[in-house]
């Protein structure tokens, strides 16, 4: 198959050029082309000077220092040894000119992912780039955060620096970029000057179509489901730390925060996966920290995991098994071929066969099989955490309209995502977490756009 | 259907081999005897009766033109599957060497009753094996006359491989021997419990010495190596080995060694395979037929002087003679008593 | 066979197999003087050419299909069990103290003789379950440990306070007739052949058809997800080694009662080690595994041939079986490493 076809693409220097597109559009591929890192069968990039290229998921060796990460390979020598302090001072003098400030000399395992974030830009920048492949680079950074770098990577562009950002964030796009090119199914569909579009505009342009409406929110009455008080979490690195606050039946309670801020340490106590402290009753029961994953899904507590690959499916499997996962003994091995034709349906799983091996599937059909199967369990409780991370706008859509639904139908719904947009689209009630702590709380009424992002921030 | 090269090489090299299974004759082409011999988990190179064996099955090699092979057992578990494939492929003699795998014998014996076996060491009561034992008392009553005669200490010491009958013969003709010589030598008599753990040999042989023994006869196949370790830190001291001539190991410091033929065994049944004449279903050797007895002192003269070898001769006499019968049980040493020479 | 299957994993195994057993095989010949052709020739020739050669093929088979079976089911549940030889050792030695030590008659002997051996290879493949389960502790190391252990142990055993009449060495006394596994087509060959092929069947079937193989299957190829999806994954590691373990014990109980009829501390040239090899070409599938299992019986009762026939070190064969195992064990121990 053919991730990228036929491809015109320009970038000049001193502008940001944004590449938008659905999830599998063919955007990474063309940036890992133009970086040289994959090989195009056909065609040809010209690039005068350097390229450079962030990527999405940092590239960093944790166990090393900053100046070790940035010039990892290109290190000043003396002889047969590093000249330490050359390096040191290289990598001052660097982030001083880009006013990028970071310790040379901190462990990046250490670092927050802002300052990580800097680290990976640096060790581009010193490779003085002509030309600057940015691949979904404020992911994991705060709205004041994405602010802030795009400040800097304005200043690079005035510096004579082609850049080109690739992202599915349209507001970004819109606020920050000067060109904006949208890619779908690996070829350009459309290319404007940002000045002249609208974000409605390329939406439209990236799905092909009009963008799907979710499903309407029915009013439901609600009742006391689920009464957190007083938590305290750890999950790995993740820290949670003293929350309090409830889910009703038939609401979906939206948690907004940034990536790394204590997010994972609340999903993983309501899977029975971490331990915890503090006061868990759901439906009028207690809830153990020596509970197992077993006990909470017998309960109807239903974990949707960020992680799909690793933390909700056997990705060597079929269709048909992964279905199962989670429901294996209650549902016994004689209904789970059908259970798989029933998600398959309702969400639209392509291909539709049960017996299609889950690692050959897109994202999104493997999201969809996994929010699928947990909603047709018909749980009391879900928890989703990034269900819609990677996937396109249509399959996030249909996942999002599915949790509308299960609410409507009475479910309590805690959705925990790094994306305020899915939050305000289908959030009841919005609670906004930052170090591990609630900070703040809204009803859907009173959503203050400025407030939560300051709020997410940590500026209380 | 595509056919990546590697594969295609295989798939060759298939079809070369297979059309050639069966090349491999199962009869040698000269249609010579052929005699195959199976060791035990000491394999060869053990300088003891693996090794023994060995050189008497490479002089049927030359002397009787016969063909020959030696298949090594490295665990318990090869002893039956080597000599299985011996009796596959249809060997005219099969040698078991040593008492461990008598029991593997009775059982291949028994599933192969056109094949003829002989086990060394052991007895095997099937019709188609030949069992070839040793008088190792009488070679160990010699021993013991020369340690008692030899001893300074007053005590000398037997260490053995593991506590079985086999070993109780060294045992018991090595203790009748000094005590032929002179009562009140005490015999200090110890077991390693292993014939492979040559650092326990070597504990309990320092053990000993340290009790007061200057001289151990070491009967513990592999295991008495560490012994003669010991010996090489100690002056005065003197071990006497067993089974093939281990006086060169540690020149000096082995008095001698109670050699057994285990070569002349074989030699002789490969004989009678050779000619193709039945072979006896118990073959004994003892001093009479040269198949035990002591080394030529070649390092020790100094110590083993004319007048111990007279009385040797003596003893020896009386063996072959039948004067004097070595006792080979420890219920026969208690009830052994000294003759006048 | 169809294309994509030439493109699978477990069609490149057998490449890699065929390519080191005859690529390797040959230069090894060739360096100890002696033709390729002629070599292999008396391997095979030796593993296939007569009745007899054809039963100690498939004894040989069935000495390396139980452990391998075992091996395959702590596999599949993410649990590198390396002390298949060391289960195997006490399984024997439980089948061949009991069997000798209390003589029951025919139609009792032989059950409980293999139902000791099962339980104590259990009982050893537990063990590292247990310290799995309950500590976390790495079950490679904890395995490879215990083999050493399982030898030390039995050799004391059976030198010291079990000793038994009878015994010559390191061994246990003679099992009773009644105890022995009976022999077919009048050869060395034993039922426990068909006891191994139905095994192999029935593990097949409970890992492939049963809520239990789900599990085990989920915990091994995801254990983070299978977590989550409510399956202990400390029990789940308990029951696989203990089984495991039990398959493996299996196997030894039948060495002791089909060949050795005694327990003999040295009754494994090392099939529990060959044996890993085994499940990896056979792609942890028990019905493939009898298949890879028929290919190294074949080698191992082959290179004695080929050693006394052709005059091949039988070393050959165990320079074979190690890169083998290199090369497969490596590659998933490479795998393992970069999904993580």
């Amino acid at each position: 198959m053919q991730a990228v076809d036929g491809v015109d693409l320009e970038l000049q220097p001193g502008e940001i050029h944004a590449l938008v597109g659905e999830n599998g559009a063919g955007k990474s591929t063309l940036a890992a082309i133009a970086y040289g890192a994959v090989r195009s069968d056909d065609g040809s990039v010209e690039a005068v000077g350097v390229v450079g290229l962030v990527h999405q998921h940092f590239k960093l060796i944790e166990r090393l220092r900053v100046w070790e990460n940035v010039l990892l390979n290109r290190e000043p020598r003396r002889g047969w040894a590093i000249d330490v302090d050359a390096a040191r001072e290289r990598v001052r003098a660097l982030s001083a000119s880009y006013g990028l400030a970071v310790d040379p000399d901190a462990l990046v395992e250490t670092l927050p992912v802002g300052i990580k974030q800097r680290v990976e830009l640096l060790r581009e920048l010193d490779r003085e780039p002509s030309v600057l492949l940015l691949d979904e680079p404020t992911a994991s950074l705060a709205p004041t955060e994405i602010a802030s770098f795009f400040t800097t990577v304005g200043d690079l562009a005035k510096r004579g620096t082609a850049i080109m950002v690739v992202t599915h964030k349209l507001a970004e796009v819109i606020a920050y970029s000067q060109r904006v090119t949208v890619m779908r199914a690996g070829r350009v569909v459309a290319s404007h000057l940002t000045s002249e579009t609208s974000a409605d505009e390329i939406a439209r342009e990236m799905v092909g179509g009009e963008v799907p409406a979710l499903a309407a929110r029915a009013s439901v009455a609600t009742a006391p489901l689920l009464e957190v008080r007083g938590l305290s979490a750890r999950s790995g690195t993740s820290v949670l730390d003293d929350a309090t606050f409830e889910v009703r039946a038939g609401e979906i309670v939206g948690v907004a925060g940034i990536e790394g801020n204590g997010q994972t340490a609340l999903s993983d106590a309501l899977a029975g996966v971490a331990a915890f402290t503090g006061e868990l009753v759901f439906a009028g029961t207690l809830l153990r920290a020596s509970d197992t994953p077993a006990s909470r899904l017998a309960r109807g507590i239903r974990v949707i995991p960020q992680d799909r690959r690793h933390e909700a499916l056997v990705l060597d499997w079929n269709v048909r098994d992964n279905v199962a996962l989670g429901r294996q003994r209650t549902l016994g091995l004689a209904k789970y071929a059908g259970a798989a034709r029933e998600v398959i349906e309702r969400f639209d799983v392509r291909p539709p066969n049960p017996d299609a091996i889950v690692a050959a599937l897109s994202g999104g059909n493997q999201q969809k099989i996994v929010v699928g199967r947990t909603l047709a369990s018909s749980p009391k409780l879900v928890v989703a955490y990034q269900p819609t991370r990677g996937i396109d706008i249509g399959a996030a859509a249909l996942v999002q309209s599915r949790l509308i639904e299960a609410r409507n139908a009475g479910a309590g719904v805690l959705l925990i995502s790094f994306e305020l947009d899915e939050i305000f689209a289908t959030a009841d009630r919005v609670l906004v977490i930052a170090n591990g702590k609630f900070v703040g709380s809204f009803d859907r009424a009173g959503i203050d756009r400025g407030r939560i992002g300051a709020l997410m921030a940590g500026n209380a | 259907m595509p056919c990546w090269p590697p594969l295609r090489a295989v798939l060759l090299a298939l079809a070369v081999v297979s059309t050639c299974v069966g090349c491999a004759g199962k009869q040698s082409a000269s249609g010579a005897i052929r005699i195959g011999m199976v060791t035990d988990v000491g394999g060869l190179g053990d300088r003891s009766f693996n090794d023994s064996a060995y050189a008497g099955l490479v002089r049927a090699k030359t002397d009787l033109h016969v063909d020959t092979t030696v298949l090594q057992s490295r665990s318990a578990a090869d002893y039956q599957i080597n000599m299985t494939v011996l009796a596959n492929k249809e060997y005219d003699e099969i040698f078991a060497i040593g008492f461990l795998m008598a029991r593997d014998v009775t059982e291949v014996a028994e599933r192969y009753p056109q094949r003829h076996f002989s086990i060394i060491d052991a007895v095997v009561d099937q019709p188609n094996v030949t069992s070839v034992t040793f008088k190792e008392e009488e070679g160990s009553f010699l021993a013991g006359a020369l340690a008692a005669m030899t001893t300074k200490t007053k005590t000398i010491a037997f260490l053995g491989g593991i506590d079985i009958p086999l070993l109780r013969k060294f045992e018991a003709g090595y203790a009748a021997g000094a005590r032929q010589i002179d009562p009140s030598v005490k015999v200090l008599v110890k077991y390693v419990g292993s014939f492979e753990d040559v650092a326990s040999g070597k504990e309990l042989a320092g053990v000993q010495f340290s009790e007061g023994a200057d001289i151990i006869y070491v009967a513990a196949g592999k295991a008495g190596l560490g012994a003669i370790d010991q010996v090489k830190e100690r002056n005065g001291a003197f071990i006497i080995g067993v089974d093939s001539d281990q006086d060169a190991i540690a020149p000096g410091k082995i008095l001698t060694s109670m050699v057994k033929r285990v070569d002349i065994g074989v030699f002789r049944v490969s004989g009678q395979a050779a000619a193709r004449k039945p072979r006896p279903a118990h073959l004994t050797l003892g001093l009479k037929e040269g198949g035990v007895g002591l080394t030529d002192f070649r390092y020790t003269k100094s110590v083993v002087t004319p007048a111990k070898l007279a009385v040797l001769a003596k003893l020896r006499a009386a063996i072959i003679g039948g004067t004097l019968v070595a006792p080979s049980t420890r219920e026969e040493l208690a009830s052994f008593k000294r003759i006048p020479l | 066979m169809t294309a994509a299957f030439l493109r699978t994993r477990a069609f490149r195994d057998i490449v890699v197999v065929l390519v080191l057993v005859f690529g390797v095989g040959s230069i090894a010949m060739l360096l100890a003087h002696v033709s390729p052709i002629v070599g292999f020739g008396a391997l095979f020739d030796g593993a296939w050419g007569t009745k007899g050669e054809i039963a100690e093929t498939l004894v040989q088979t069935t000495n390396l299909l139980f452990p391998a079976l075992g091996i395959a089911i702590a596999f599949r549940a993410g649990l590198f069990n390396i002390g298949a030889e060391g289960q195997l050792v006490m399984g024997g030695f439980a089948a061949g103290w009991l069997g000798a030590q209390f003589p029951l008659p025919g139609y009792l002997a032989v059950p409980m003789v293999l139902a000791a051996g099962t339980l104590a290879g259990g009982v050893w493949g537990a063990i590292p379950g247990i310290m799995r389960a309950r500590f976390k502790a790495n079950e490679v190391i904890a395995t490879l440990m215990l083999n050493v252990v399982a030898i030390l142990l039995t050799t004391y055993l059976v030198t010291g306070p079990l000793q038994q009449g009878g015994a010559n060495g390191s061994e246990t006394g003679p099992l009773p007739k009644a105890a022995q596994l009976t022999h077919l087509f009048d050869t060395q060959l034993t039922w426990a052949f068909v006891l191994a092929l139905v095994l192999a069947f029935v593990l097949r079937w409970v890992l492939q058809r049963t809520i239990f193989g789900y599990e085990l299957r989920a915990a091994g190829d995801a254990p983070e997800a299978a977590k989550r999806a409510g399956i202990d994954l400390g029990r789940t590691a308990l029951i696989a080694m203990s089984l495991s373990g039990a398959i493996a014990g299996l196997g030894g109980a039948t060495i002791v009662a089909g060949a050795l009829h005694r327990f003999n501390t040295g009754l494994s040239p090392g099939y529990g080690f060959i044996a890993i090899a085994v499940a990896l070409v056979g792609n942890l599938d028990p019905l493939w595994i009898v298949v890879a299992s028929v290919a190294f019986g074949m080698l191992q009762s082959g290179g004695i041939a080929m050693q006394a026939e052709a005059g091949v070190p039988k070393e050959v064969v165990s320079l074979i079986i190690g890169l083998v195992i290199i090369a497969l064990a490596g590659r998933r121990v490479v795998a393992s490493l970069r999904s993580t």
